[in-house]
């Protein structure tokens, strides 16, 4: 407890006067060592909100966050329906502080956890289900997803399973799966036709199932 | 644990756009397999960093302002640690996934879906309305908001067998006690199977008997409700 007092004590604010991306992380290099230097940040800001409801760790979040998570809900969501999620988001992170487990997860695997929640809630609330041609194909299309699997499987990480994607295949998947665009939508961004997006996600799945241990029989 | 959802079905559960009942299937799952509990946790995390990677879109001058107005308003977390115990979820009966106290996991689904996990993870034959199958297997029905699938519990005696069939559609199993067999394979408790049309078998349950969740595209419950999806089995 006596740590974490101190690390919280000299925590370094976020610049929280302006609702730009503060300058900090524009001059990041891109390197991992900063990335993980990023993350601990953002656990200690979480510390502090936890512990401390320290509001300008908050806000610094907010900051950081909001604009993404905005843009996250925005793929289905008109402007002011987005603004409101993003607030719900935050009032969530306020309320579950205590519940962040900073040796479990980074700061923004949490969030996403929360928005993606929010959007379950919503969905099912709605009790709306959209059906769109390319869902039903999806749908039609769960293979036979019965693979036994072998013991391989337990060793290897997705992260590092999802480097044995090409780049442009890593582009879909993150598009379809992590953005929640529709193949359509995907194809436009990205310049394609639906059926290469619909090709190279398949592509990537067939990867990904193969090195997880399980090809379809 | 030799049986886990398929890739496609876990990056939809992490990202929140699989149906319902296959939601509620693959965390009961995920809960008791600490394979599917690493890759869940490494997709999250992708997601996480793809989220950090998102353009940003501009946020109003006053929202913050207004966030930490209405910050005010919420109940206290202790309240809510309350509200949390009060849903007993690990209570002893719990036969369903040998619950151990798993606060992360509680935390980690929608609030939506609670009241269907506390509905099968506290699962008691007693609770449900029994339908007489045959006279070795009876099935209930489960209520799981989804339309797009049926949801049943389905119990069989020790032994019973299923007579040999096809599926119409997808069909996704979950052990929830005892365990069961067939041409392919021995499913235990937290296996998670799933089987599509062009699979024949003939399961038999294992000698304490079974009880398993089985989710079925049933496309005929769906006149009427979902015209798209039927019209492109239609179509196809």
């Amino acid at each position: 407890m006596k740590a974490q007092r101190q690390v919280r004590e000299n925590l370094v604010y976020w610049p929280v006067s302006s609702t730009h991306i503060p300058p900090i992380i524009k001059a990041m290099p891109d390197s991992s060592q900063s990335k993980q230097e990023l993350a601990n940040r953002w656990k200690q800001h979480m510390l502090a909100i936890a512990c401390d409801r320290d509001k300008n760790a908050y806000k610094a979040l907010y900051i950081y966050f909001a604009p993404k998570i905005k843009s996250f809900f925005q793929q289905h969501a008109s402007e002011s329906r987005a603004d409101e999620m993003t607030h719900e988001v935050f009032l969530r992170v306020w309320q579950k502080a205590d519940s962040y487990q900073a040796g479990k997860a980074q700061v923004s695997t949490w969030i996403f956890t929360i928005a993606r929640n929010l959007k379950i809630d919503i969905l099912r609330r709605k009790k709306i289900i959209e059906v769109d041609e390319s869902q039903s194909e999806e749908l039609a299309a769960y293979d036979n997803v019965n693979e036994k699997l072998d013991i391989s499987r337990q060793k290897i990480k997705l992260s590092a399973l999802f480097k044995q994607l090409n780049h442009e295949q890593k582009n879909v998947i993150l598009k379809v799966y992590f953005e929640d665009k529709s193949h359509q939508v995907t194809a436009n961004e990205l310049d394609l036709s639906l059926g290469v997006v619909k090709s190279r996600v398949r592509s990537a799945l067939k990867i990904l199932r193969h090195h997880m241990g399980g090809e379809k029989s | 644990m030799n049986y886990h959802p398929d890739i496609e079905l876990l990056l939809k559960y992490s990202n929140g756009s699989i149906e319902p009942a296959l939601s509620v299937a693959i965390g009961l799952h995920q809960k008791q397999c600490p394979e599917c509990q690493q890759q869940i946790a490494d997709l999250e995390s992708i997601g996480g960093q793809n989220l950090e990677l998102m353009t940003s879109s501009s946020i109003k001058q006053n929202s913050f302002d207004r966030l930490v107005a209405d910050l005010d308003k919420l109940p206290q977390s202790k309240e809510l640690i309350v509200q949390k115990t009060n849903t007993d979820l690990h209570a002893s009966n719990v036969v369903a996934t040998n619950l151990t106290e798993d606060d992360s996991f509680y935390y980690a689904i929608a609030e939506s879906d609670k009241p269907y996990f506390d509905q099968l993870a506290r699962f008691k034959h007693d609770d449900f309305e029994w339908q007489k199958v045959t006279s070795k297997i009876s099935s209930t029905e489960v209520e799981l908001g989804d339309p797009r699938f049926k949801v049943e519990i389905l119990s069989f005696s020790p032994h019973a067998k299923i007579p040999k069939h096809t599926h119409l559609g997808n069909e996704f199993t979950l052990v929830i006690q005892g365990d069961f067999k067939d041409q392919r394979g021995e499913y235990s408790v937290g296996e998670f199977i799933a089987c599509d049309a062009s699979d024949e078998h003939q399961p038999v349950a294992g000698h304490s008997g079974c009880v398993c969740l089985a989710i079925t595209d049933a496309p005929l419950n769906f006149t009427g409700l979902l015209g798209p999806f039927i019209n492109w089995f239609v179509r196809h």
